[in-house]
């Protein structure tokens, strides 16, 4: 049970302001990558679908359960968002093959770990790679994902960190241990796919 | 390691993945793509007027069962139809849906409207806008819709009257077909030109060119040229004929916006007369109906109705016409040549 999500669903439903700025701005960057990803980097599309794609989870906001995330659930309106798009242009939706998605390439990433270290891989595989490092950046939960981007790729202290989450630097160390962790096992599962 | 590094508490190990590795995967792969600030704020905006609508509506629903629990049963129905319906979640797609194309006193000729957007035209004025998917709609007096999309509207008062270009590649728009979203049902054309009103509790389509279907909670129903379809409060289903040209249909012709002639063939100034009118056009013999063809127009018919703007462009090109019917007939016009 997502009772965060499950809460923030609720607050909602009941017209709380805060709650659709925090559910939008959490959610609409994942979800506009996840659209670029399957219409061929189309930008005006990826826009128009999701949304269409809020539009209807706004509506049924009341219903959401948290057996899944949030994000998850926002995702199956995506992705019939995405077909209804191509529907209704009359056109067939592009066959963007996922590596998440199509268990074939699974073998290419059970070399992700290896990937990670010093050998860089082929750029068609780093390309893969960063987009499910994306996807798994996008499905963490919180402000994960921005404390390990701020860590790693800005490379801040932890004390800048800190101060940007309003929190102590030792409360930041804890988040950005969970992070982490949360961070290892969503990689994991998209390797188990 | 860095001096940074240093600042981290790293305290878990997993076979797996190890943090050292997290560490090199984010920075081999870089920053997740920045979603562009304009295109966040856009849709933002949208579905938050949406939400906030959804959240207004669903106070007005709570009063409606109130009120329903005195009423019989039939009038619960009713408004239970009303609030599945009362504020459609709809797809508004690009950030641009629409632009005006005949203005009015509360939208411009040329502005654009946005995903989301509400119009209204008062008792006194029309107006027209041109969907990005390239469907004409306009707006006869007293109507209120709100452009969910480039392929949406919904018609919450009054009358639109949607052209979708007809079956004519020159003239049909690449988005694929629109719908109207009503209080009954969605109506949808396939290549047509049609009227949805809404009467009181009643939504009417009439149809004066093509097809349409309209969803309703019990099933779908097709309306073809020259019919009518009324669904009532109850969603009981009323069939009719309509004449496709005449009074019915006058009022499209007052918010039509007017063809840039130049350089276009008078056939072609004809063919988008007699749609805009929905009458056929004829010609008295071979010799004007080649002429038509051969005559490239100048200037402008802005300002023009219609009527005023066929007979200055008849007239400029010798011609002129009779009513036959449902047709126009054009036909040379006898005696020396006039000035224009």
């Amino acid at each position: 049970m997502n009772v965060r999500d499950l809460d923030l669903a609720r607050r909602m439903a009941a017209g709380d302001e805060v709650a659709f700025d925090e559910l939008f701005d959490r959610s609409f960057p994942a979800l506009y990558r996840f659209a670029m990803a399957r219409m061929n980097r189309d930008a005006d599309g990826a826009e128009e679908v999701v949304q269409a794609a809020l539009v209807k989870a706004t509506s049924k906001i009341a219903t959401f359960r948290g057996e899944a995330s949030l994000l998850t659930w926002l995702c199956t309106f995506c992705r019939h968002e995405i077909s209804s798009f191509y529907e209704r242009a009359g056109r067939g939706r592009p066959t963007t093959e996922l590596v998440e998605e199509v268990p074939e390439i699974k073998a290419a990433l059970e070399s992700l770990p290896a990937l990670a270290g010093d050998d860089p891989g082929t750029s068609l595989q780093r390309k893969e790679i960063a987009r499910l490092v994306h996807v798994t950046l996008d499905r963490l939960p919180g402000r994960y994902a921005d404390a390990l981007e701020w860590k790693y790729i800005e490379g801040l202290p932890v004390r800048e960190i800190a101060a940007r989450l309003a929190l102590t630097p030792k409360a930041a160390e804890s988040l950005l241990t969970r992070a982490r962790e949360a961070f290892r096992d969503g990689f994991s599962a998209l390797q188990a796919v | 390691m860095n001096d940074r590094d240093r600042d981290d508490s790293t305290t878990t190990t997993l076979p797996e993945i190890s943090d050292e590795k997290i560490a090199g995967l984010l920075r081999l792969t870089g920053p997740r793509p920045a979603v562009p600030a304009d295109r966040s704020s856009r849709v933002k905006a949208a579905v938050r007027a949406h939400w906030r609508d959804e959240v207004a509506g669903r106070s007005r629903r709570k009063t409606l069962w109130t009120a329903a629990a005195l009423a019989a049963a039939v009038t619960v129905a009713i408004a239970l139809g009303l609030a599945r319906w009362w504020r459609p979640g709809g797809p508004p797609p690009a950030a641009i849906a629409a632009r005006v194309e005949v203005g009015s006193a509360t939208a411009r000729t040329g502005e654009a409207v946005r995903s989301g957007s509400e119009l209204k035209t008062s008792g006194a004025d029309r107006l027209a806008i041109r969907l990005a998917a390239g469907h004409s709609v306009r707006l006869d007096v007293d109507t209120r819709v709100q452009v969910l999309s480039p392929r949406a509207v919904a018609l919450y008062e009054g009358a639109v009257y949607v052209d979708s270009g007809g079956p004519d590649p020159l003239h049909a728009p690449g988005g694929g077909s629109i719908e109207i979203r009503t209080p009954a049902g969605e109506v949808h054309e396939m290549g047509t030109q049609f009227e949805v009103r809404i009467i009181d509790a009643a939504v009417r389509v009439r149809v004066r060119e093509g097809t349409v279907s309209m969803d309703l909670p019990t099933g779908g129903l097709e309306v073809q040229a020259g019919r009518e379809l009324e669904v009532d409060a109850a969603g009981r289903a009323h069939r009719g004929d309509v004449p496709t040209s005449g009074a019915h249909w006058e009022w499209i012709g007052a918010v039509a916006p007017m063809m840039e002639i130049e350089g276009r063939t008078l056939r072609e100034f004809l063919d988008w007369f007699g749609r805009e009118r929905g009458v056929e056009i004829r010609f008295a013999g071979a010799e004007p109906a080649a002429s038509a063809s051969n005559i490239r127009l100048n200037g402008s018919i802005d300002g023009m109705t219609l009527d005023q703007a066929l007979e200055s462009v008849l007239l400029t090109c010798r011609m002129g016409h009779r009513i036959d019917g449902n047709a126009i007939l054009v036909e040379p016009l006898a005696g020396p040549r006039g000035s224009p």
